[in-house]
């Protein structure tokens, strides 16, 4: 992708819900932002090579699946171990207020992964859970129970911590 | 908290935490990749093409077995409910029984007020047609009928297929002939050419298998109306029917009040000349005592 002006559009349109994306699948921040990075340069590296199938965002998903992937691997980590060490309330305390970091930190260590992509994409992409099963090549069904669940288990939490 | 504050909170929690790279990655220096590695590799085309052609046809394929499940059942539903064949039975009762092209029973009928008591009772939905027409011979013998050495039965057949027609007349006759201990010759049968049913049976209120030999004696012997070819045992119609013409006397007399079982006509038949010039017997319709017999022997074995 030579057109710099293409990119930065795509840039624009994509940013956040790919970092919500990422950062739903490896549940940490910092690992997240180098996924982010990786995904781009990947996008850059092969867009010559896409073949329009009506679904950019799947394939650039699928970028950033794979790279997760292999971040895994490489670290020797599985992803249940990497959302125990993250301490998300360091990380976000001086970006967020009080209850935000509440719920974020409750969404990255108490949902799984699946829960959390769903919710991240939902809520921050306002994708379609229609689309989103499609992005994540799930079942409709899946998709909104799922997004159904981990909305319930966070608020059950939220009320818990309050009360 | 709400749902809706929930979704609020990480949309400003994801908002704030974004970074902004793209002066990095746009600046870095990439190489282009000749082709697709395993990390940026696509879906391929015609898979993917497959899928869209493949996937409406499975998700129609439940609903087009449903159809043919439908079409299959209503197509059965309406092969047994078809009526492909008639078959009457006339002692004194008339009865009529519509079958199916199965020979299974779909419907019978009392043709007069005398049926009615001779098929209460008999169970004849989908049964065979052999097993229907024991259970009503067995009841017109419970009920009177047939006892007489000289009772006659009548069977009157008509389908469109005149294979058949001839089939289910030679099952009726051999079935009745077997269980009513009467003369073989005295158990009558007729084929009738389905463009010879007349309509009219309802109307005169007798059974299409005597209106046909009425029709046909009356064409002979014009001078007998329909009325006193009706109230004529069956023997004797059927006799009349089928001589020639100009063998019998047209000297009827029949009693103007008479009719049914209690008061049968006494009527005084025409002479039947038979080749040799004997005279034939007068048969009648009435039935002697009721006689009870072994339920047994009408079962079905």
């Amino acid at each position: 992708m030579d057109d710099e002006e293409a990119f930065l559009e795509l840039y624009q349109n994509i940013n956040q819900p790919l970092f919500a994306f990422i950062l739903g699948l490896v549940a940490d921040f910092h690992e997240a932002q180098d996924i982010l990075q990786e995904t781009y340069l990947k996008i850059r590296s092969a867009a010559h090579l896409y073949q329009p199938q009506g679904k950019p965002m799947a394939w650039i998903f699928t970028i950033a699946r794979n790279l997760a992937r292999m971040h895994f691997r490489q670290s020797q980590r599985v992803a249940d171990e990497s959302i125990e060490d993250v301490d998300a309330e360091a990380l976000f305390s001086s970006e967020l207020d009080q209850q935000d970091r509440i719920v974020m930190k409750n969404l990255l260590e108490k949902l799984d992964e699946d829960e959390r992509t769903i919710i991240l994409l939902h809520a921050v992409s306002g994708y379609k859970h229609r689309e989103i099963s499609q992005y994540l090549e799930k079942p409709l069904s899946t998709v909104l129970s799922r997004y159904n669940r981990g909305i319930k288990k966070l608020r059950k939490i939220l009320e818990q911590a309050a009360a | 908290m709400k749902k809706r504050q929930i979704i609020q909170s990480i949309q400003r929690n994801v908002d704030k935490l974004t970074p902004d790279v793209y002066q990095y990655v746009a600046n870095a220096p990439v190489q282009k990749l000749p082709f697709h590695d395993a990390i940026t590799a696509q879906p391929k085309q015609d898979q993917t093409d497959s899928k869209r052609k493949i996937s409406p046809v499975l998700r129609l394929a439940p609903v087009f077995a449903l159809l043919a499940l439908v079409l299959f059942s209503f197509t059965m539903w309406k092969q047994l409910m078809t009526v492909t064949g008639v078959v009457g039975l006339d002692v004194n009762p008339s009865i009529q029984i519509d079958v199916n092209r199965f020979d299974r029973v779909i419907d019978v009928k009392p043709l007069n007020n005398d049926a009615i008591p001779i098929i209460h009772g008999i169970a004849y939905k989908q049964v065979k047609l052999e097993y229907v027409v024991r259970s009503l011979v067995g009841s017109m013998y419970y009920h009177g009928y047939l006892q007489d050495p000289e009772s006659a039965i009548l069977i009157s057949v008509e389908s469109r297929d005149a294979k058949k027609a001839a089939f289910l007349e030679k099952q009726v006759s051999i079935e009745i002939s077997e269980l009513v201990s009467l003369d073989v010759s005295q158990v009558y049968s007729q084929i009738i050419p389905i463009e010879q049913i007349d309509k009219r049976s309802e109307e005169y209120g007798v059974s299409f298998g005597v209106l046909n030999l009425a029709r046909m004696a009356h064409e002979k012997y014009p001078e007998y109306s329909m009325e006193e070819l009706f109230s004529l045992p069956v023997s004797v119609l059927y006799e009349i029917a089928h001589s020639e013409p100009g063998t019998y006397k047209p000297d009827l007399d029949t009693p103007e009040d008479c009719g049914g079982i209690d008061n049968p006509c006494k009527i005084n038949l025409p002479l039947i000349m038979s080749p040799d010039g004997m005279e034939m017997p007068q048969a009648t319709t009435t039935p002697t005592s009721p006689i009870y017999y072994d339920d047994d022997e009408w079962d079905d074995d």
